[in-house]
């Protein structure tokens, strides 16, 4: 383990970024610089993110397997807290299993109304939205419905 | 392919003085953007005569400038936009209007007194460049950001929502039939365009299965019959309204206007995406009753709210799959996205489906 670990050096290279090289920056570049340095703010949350385990979105993704796949399947794609320290083979597995999914949507295997079919989605949803933009989630209460 | 820039400053000359009504060469010529499929130039001239400048100020726009002198010549901004020629002649699958296509509509809703920009010319292949056209440039403000937040467009932001009320009434009200041909862009011709598109994506997402059945299974409640269908911009939106101090100048951007249900320009301007960041539904500038009260009052069909509320779910999920297309480089995208702005774009793939799920 290196002194300055991930996190930090990460850290260290967004602060450079951010209040020092955007000052000096117009135009393009300066707009450019902005969307780099929200990505590796992005990228930061999202290796924060791997290291703690989301066990309502495993077990809602088991319960969901459980019900489309025959036991096999269910074992590779489901076992949420088995995976949970093991973020890249976690990763894939919920990428199988949402690939899996949106193919037992097309087919109708699941209502659109499937209370825990929304119930993971939403879930999933609130998990990439932590990461990928955190505002979307805690502006989206205030917003009127038609 | 779009013409090398060198080209451009080359045969402008010969094509402004070939069909626009200016006297000299045009000066200050500015490629404003340059995508894969069109790209966008300023240049000034001066016209030929008092009558012509008269002619080309927008309908009931009060603010717009009036010449102070007869003998000095007056010199006009123009726009010329050029564009790839289609791939793709059917209308029925054609996902834009060509350049003289777009020049007509543009032409026929400024008649209906929709603020849209003037058109000069339309170019054909024969002139060197490709096919587009030039229309009268108008000042004014596009990016969402500044017209939500900039002291200088208070008054605009007041006026913006009844402005875009009473031309979304204006637009859905000229007969369709006055119209040259248009795309087909009603709810079931374009569940199956987007249907298509996610079908030649590499990723797959439960969520925008989720929104094409749920859309799917209310086409028959929501779709419809061809005498209802109205025209409509399709992208009617902040970022595509040039906005001044005094309100809504001009509505720009009517290359995908086609025959569609209303209720969806209604709902397009309202997903949260196209707020960027304002409180409230409307532009992020105002409410969805008041808005519709303007529209109504402004001539617009009686709002149906459950019809409109479909077009929001919809529309969310329509935006999902651009950006997934966006982030993936999908053939013919004329976003002029670098690479790292085109990835940054998948990561914005769940905002939309997120207030989708929040709408059903």
């Amino acid at each position: 383990m290196s002194v300055s670990d991930r996190h930090i050096l990460l850290a260290g290279v967004i602060d450079y970024m951010d209040k020092q090289l955007l000052p000096t920056l117009t135009g393009e570049h300066r707009f450019m610089t902005r969307v780099a340095v929200n990505a590796l703010k992005m990228i930061g949350r999202e290796l924060r993110s791997a290291d703690l385990p989301n066990a309502a979105l495993a077990l809602a993704q088991a319960e969901l397997a459980a019900r489309l796949y025959d036991s096999a399947l269910t074992q590779r794609s489901g076992d949420g807290d088995g995976d949970a320290g093991n973020s890249a083979h976690h990763q894939s597995s919920r990428d199988d299993f949402d690939s899996h999914l949106a193919d037992a949507i097309r087919h109708r295997a699941l209502s659109t109304d499937d209370t825990q079919l929304l119930a993971y989605l939403r879930l999933s949803m609130q998990q990439t939205l932590a990461i990928n933009n955190p505002k979307w989630l805690a502006a989206s209460t205030s917003t009127e419905t038609p | 392919m779009l013409p090398d820039p060198d080209l451009v400053r080359a045969r402008l000359p010969a094509i402004a003085a070939q069909l626009l009504p200016i006297a000299g060469e045009p000066r200050n010529l500015t490629r404003l953007t340059g995508g894969a499929t069109k790209s966008t130039w300023i240049f000034d001239a001066d016209l030929a005569s008092r009558e012509i400048l008269l002619s080309q100020a927008q309908p009931q726009l009060q603010s717009q400038p009036r010449p102070q002198s007869k003998e000095q010549p007056q010199q006009q901004r123009f726009v010329l936009q050029l564009t790839t020629a289609s791939v793709d002649d059917d209308p029925q699958t054609r996902s834009k209007l060509t350049a003289a296509e777009d020049a007509q509509i543009m032409t026929a809703v400024r008649a209906a007194k929709v603020l849209a920009p003037k058109v000069y010319a339309v170019l054909d292949e024969s002139l060197g460049l490709g096919s587009g056209h030039i229309t009268g440039f108008i000042a004014g403000e596009t990016l969402g950001p500044r017209i939500l937040r900039e002291p200088a467009y208070a008054t605009a932001r007041e006026r913006l929502p009844a402005d875009c009320a009473q031309a979304l009434a204006r637009l859905h009200q000229i007969a369709p039939s006055a119209m040259p041909s248009l795309l087909p862009r009603d709810a079931a011709e374009q569940w199956q365009r987007y249907r298509s598109q996610v079908d030649s994506y590499r990723v797959r997402m439960p969520a925008v299965e989720l929104g094409l059945r749920w859309v799917a299974e209310r086409l028959p409640q929501f779709a419809l019959p061809p005498e209802r269908l109205t025209l409509v911009h399709g992208d009617f939106r902040l970022g595509n309204l040039i906005v001044n101090p005094m309100g809504l100048a001009c509505v720009i951007d009517w290359e995908i206007a086609g025959l569609g249900d209303p209720a969806q320009d209604l709902a397009w301007l309202a997903i949260r995406t196209w707020r960027f960041g304002g409180s409230q539904p409307v532009l992020g500038l105002g409410q969805r009753e008041s808005f519709y009260d303007a529209y109504q009052r402004a001539g617009g069909a009686p709002v149906d709210r459950a019809r409109v509320q479909f077009w929001e779910v919809f529309s969310n999920l329509k935006w999902s799959i651009m950006c997934i297309g966006i982030a993936l480089g999908t053939p013919g995208s004329d976003r002029q996205l670098s690479t790292l702005e085109h990835r940054a774009i998948g990561r914005r793939v769940e905002e939309p489906l997120w207030d989708m799920l929040e709408q059903l």
